[in-house]
């Protein structure tokens, strides 16, 4: 059987808080910067690339797909690095989708990352903190250790 | 020889020890020694044996979204109490 690679994260979380509490929070530029912990530099608009900066000062990017006030905030990125848009193809984007849902008791949240089998092996190596330099090594310590 | 299937899939032994530096029989005792390792499977294609990464794959795959979603989950819990601490004031 041909084992497949998981291509979504989904989570869905419930807020006790207004709706435009939680919209603030997804998806204003304000409110982002609090959780995601960075810097948004640039145009908060659907369609625009914006520059997140981390406090180490490293930056990466992120594709603005969709602002709909206080239901729906997506975006596009490459995921587990510090890459820019252009830096690899577009069709190894993920995208990131965050809905949010009025309930009685406040806010249900839906976060939802897709394409993530779209990521070459290389990349999932390097984010991971392994490459296949890593690997090469790694097996050949596994070679010396069997053929002692 | 991982490397190489890591960048270009699935391939037969001829094309897997291609330019490398050992000899037909160096290059069949790698194989089995990644094959004992639990690092690549072989199978078999008409007379041709195909060597792949197969569990090494999977095994980055899941490692690498196990991460992603422990990103995420992280985000969430920051994002969560804002939101909520926020509504207390």
């Amino acid at each position: 059987m041909k084992q497949t690679v998981q291509d979504e994260i989904v989570r869905q979380l419930s807020l006790n808080a207004t709706l435009e509490k939680a919209w603030k929070a997804v998806g204003t530029v304000e409110g982002f910067e609090g959780w995601f912990l960075c810097k948004v530099i640039g145009d908060w608009t659907p369609g625009n690339i914006v520059t997140l900066q981390w406090p180490s000062g490293s930056t990466n990017e992120i594709r603005i797909v969709t602002i709909q006030p206080t239901t729906e905030f997506a975006y596009q990125w490459h995921p587990g690095g510090i890459a820019k848009i252009a830096e690899f193809p577009e069709a190894e984007l993920t995208t990131v989708t965050m809905t949010l849902t009025p309930t009685e008791k406040g806010v249900d949240l839906l976060l939802r990352e897709s394409g993530f089998s779209n990521i070459p092996e290389e990349r999932r190596l390097k984010s991971i903190g392994m490459n296949t330099q890593g690997w090469d090594e790694e097996i050949e310590n596994i070679r010396k250790y069997i053929e002692a | 020889m991982v490397q190489r299937l890591a960048e270009r899939g699935p391939m037969n032994m001829i094309r897997l020890s291609e330019g490398m530096a050992f000899t037909r029989q160096a290059g069949a005792k790698h194989v089995s020694v990644l094959r004992d390792a639990g690092l690549i499977s072989l199978s078999r294609s008409g007379r041709e044996q195909i060597v792949s990464l197969d569990r090494t794959n999977f095994r980055v795959a899941e490692l690498f979204i196990r991460q992603m979603e422990a990103d995420w989950d992280d985000r969430l819990g920051t994002l969560k109490s804002l939101v909520e601490d926020d509504d207390k004031v």
